[in-house]
């Protein structure tokens, strides 16, 4: 008998910790375990009892690369308890603002995390060395999204000025119109940095995904949705996602898993979204797609570095077609007087689909919250892909197995916040003869 | 002349710079930057950087000049993470052959990082004197440059709160 165990140590979602092990026994998986320790959960409970009002700025705190999604879910669960209805303009702010998160998101991910993976480096600072205009150029469009944030929020991380039925403030038109070039410029160098995509090596890997993303909308989905779309079975409204998805405690992780009802694990994220909306890009981006021959249907969860690359040239280019029609709003937000009820919110954070579901008292303080998001949906999603990879590692020397291993947890971009260091891989072989 | 605390004021004694940073008129509360740490590098205007460290004792205050302090670098740190810590980003300024920004950097040993945890006793009791060795290396750097007849920049405000 021959057994090598695998392990990565460290792995937080937003603030905890957690880890992985992957065991391969006479070239079966026998064990493939994901534990997450889950800070949210936190929230969902002190969330209780605040007023609707303050929600927004304390979801913010859950994760320091994607605040506003937490922002945008909440907004919107808690406008439907209230019967809130917001403005078209605000809509089209509120698009804007999420687009600026999907480019700092993105860029982040597919230059300083994932690319070292496919070039061979420990790290983005050591790739550097090496590849400093392929460093330079991802540190230049995550700081065009964290512009665009920072004028929209108010500052470029954990941003202020999201609110229920709009924004504190509306942009000025000038100070985004200042913006535009700059954004043009990113536009093209992330369809550059698309086609460069396509020259690193994709391990091969080829899994049968439920993609999972919110429809519903007239444009590719981000901030805005009445349905989440499955593949291969029916669209369940917003509302109802809560009862169509289960999520459990697993002995080995403090972490909620979600899968369907059935049991099922599912995919949102990058891949889901372009499967099921890759005709709402926009043109540029889905010329682009069709340049790099993408198939709609991605089933090797490496190849989503590509499909997050397209995204990220969707991002740019709606941004400057939202701000080329940008007027100021007349308001920045609609009131909306508190009352007891119940609401639902979806939104597509860059890495996935992210539900929120909150009930409120006469007064509009906060009975309960449930926050789902897309890293929780997705570990048993990971688990399973790492039962599908463990084979294909036996034949690999150690080093580039555990480098592999860590690869494809990467290739989901789970949501890590502002901790010091994120996965710290240790791989330990056992191996005993019969 | 720019002031930039760092740190998260959730998580115990990381809040020490933010706390600090209340106290200094034009400090900059950046929370935890990452690599969006390197857009303030300007090797035109100095920087003091002040934040929370592991690898003192709780309470005790330390002053490493900016042009070192990458070397303070931990890969282990560095092979995975989301975000960059200062001396990472650092590091990663010097990879990309970038300048590094004059300065200093002002430390204070804590325990406590914990989400949620409160900070040290000894922690908060430092602050008083986080904040004064701040100021002079602040003022030490503004005289420096008043010598050198240089003109010093304004002092910049984001009005950014701590992350």
């Amino acid at each position: 008998m021959s057994e090598r165990t695998f392990k990565v140590d460290l792995m937080t979602r937003v603030e905890g910790e957690g880890s992985f092990t992957l065991t391969v026994r006479d070239g079966a998986v026998v064990d493939a375990r994901l534990a997450i320790f889950e800070a949210p959960r936190f929230f969902e409970a002190f969330l209780r009892g605040r007023g609707a009002h303050e929600v927004c700025d304390i979801v913010a705190r859950i994760c320091g690369i994607c605040p506003i999604a937490y922002q945008m879910s909440a907004a919107r669960a808690l406008e439907q308890a209230m019967g809130l209805v917001t403005t078209p303009e605000i809509e089209r702010v509120r698009r804007l603002i999420y687009c600026g998160e999907w480019i700092e998101s993105h860029a982040l991910h597919v230059f300083m995390l994932h690319a070292p993976d496919f070039l061979g480096y420990e790290s983005a600072i050591e790739m550097a060395r090496d590849h400093k205009p392929l460093v330079e150029r991802g540190l230049r469009l995550k700081r065009a999204g964290n512009r665009l944030i920072e004028c929209i929020g108010g500052r470029p991380s954990h941003p202020v000025s999201p609110r229920l039925g709009g924004f504190s403030r509306a942009p000025a038109k000038g100070a985004l119109r200042a913006l535009r070039d700059e954004l043009s410029r990113c536009l093209d160098e992330s369809v550059d940095a698309a086609r460069w995509t396509r020259t690193l090596t994709m391990p091969e890997l080829s899994n049968d995904y439920v993609f999972a993303s919110l429809s519903g909308a007239e444009d590719y989905p981000l901030e805005r949705a009445t349905h989440v779309a499955l593949s291969g079975r029916p669209s369940v409204p917003v509302e109802s996602w809560g009862e169509a998805m289960v999520e459990k405690h697993v002995a080995h992780s403090n972490a909620l898993q979600a899968t369907l009802r059935d049991g099922t694990p599912y995919l949102c994220g990058p891949q889901a979204r372009f499967f099921h909306h890759r005709d709402k890009l926009h043109p540029i981006a889905r010329a682009l797609a069709d340049e790099l021959a993408l198939p709609t249907e991605v089933r090797n969860p490496f190849q989503s570095i590509m499909v997050r690359a397209v995204e990220l040239a969707h991002a740019f280019a709606d941004a400057i077609d939202i701000i080329d029609r940008y007027e100021l709003p007349e308001r920045a937000y609609t009131e909306g007087a508190p009352r007891a009820g119940v609401g639902y919110g979806a939104t597509e954070a860059p890495r996935g689909l992210l539900w929120h579901r909150y009930e409120t008292s006469d007064d509009g303080s906060i009975v309960s919250a449930t926050i789902v998001p897309p890293t929780s949906q997705n570990q048993a999603r990971i688990e399973a892909d790492l039962r599908a990879l463990g084979p294909s590692l036996l034949a690999m020397d150690h080093a580039a197995a555990t480098v592999r291993a860590e690869q494809l947890i990467r290739s989901y971009d789970p949501c890590i916040s502002c901790a010091t260091h994120f996965l710290d891989l240790r791989v330990e072989r056992e191996a005993s003869c019969e | 002349m720019t002031v930039i605390a760092l740190g998260s004021e959730f998580n115990g004694d990381d809040g020490a710079g933010i706390e600090a940073a209340r106290e200094i008129d034009g400090a900059v509360a950046l929370g935890r930057p990452g690599a969006s740490l390197l857009d303030w590098f300007d090797p035109e205007i100095a920087l003091v950087i002040v934040d929370a460290v592991r690898s003192i004792p709780v309470g005790e205050l330390v002053e490493i000049p900016l042009q070192s302090l990458s070397e303070r670098a931990s890969r282990a740190a560095a092979s995975g993470t989301h975000d960059l810590g200062v001396a990472q980003a650092f590091e990663l300024a010097r990879a990309l052959g970038r300048p590094l920004p004059r300065g200093v950097f002002v430390g204070v040993g804590g325990a406590r990082f914990a989400p949620g945890a409160p900070m040290s006793e000894a922690v908060r009791a430092a602050i008083p004197a986080l904040v004064a060795r701040v100021i002079a290396a602040r003022d030490a750097l503004l005289n420096a440059s008043h010598t050198s007849n240089e003109e010093p920049p304004p002092c910049t405000n984001t009005g950014s709160s701590p992350g």
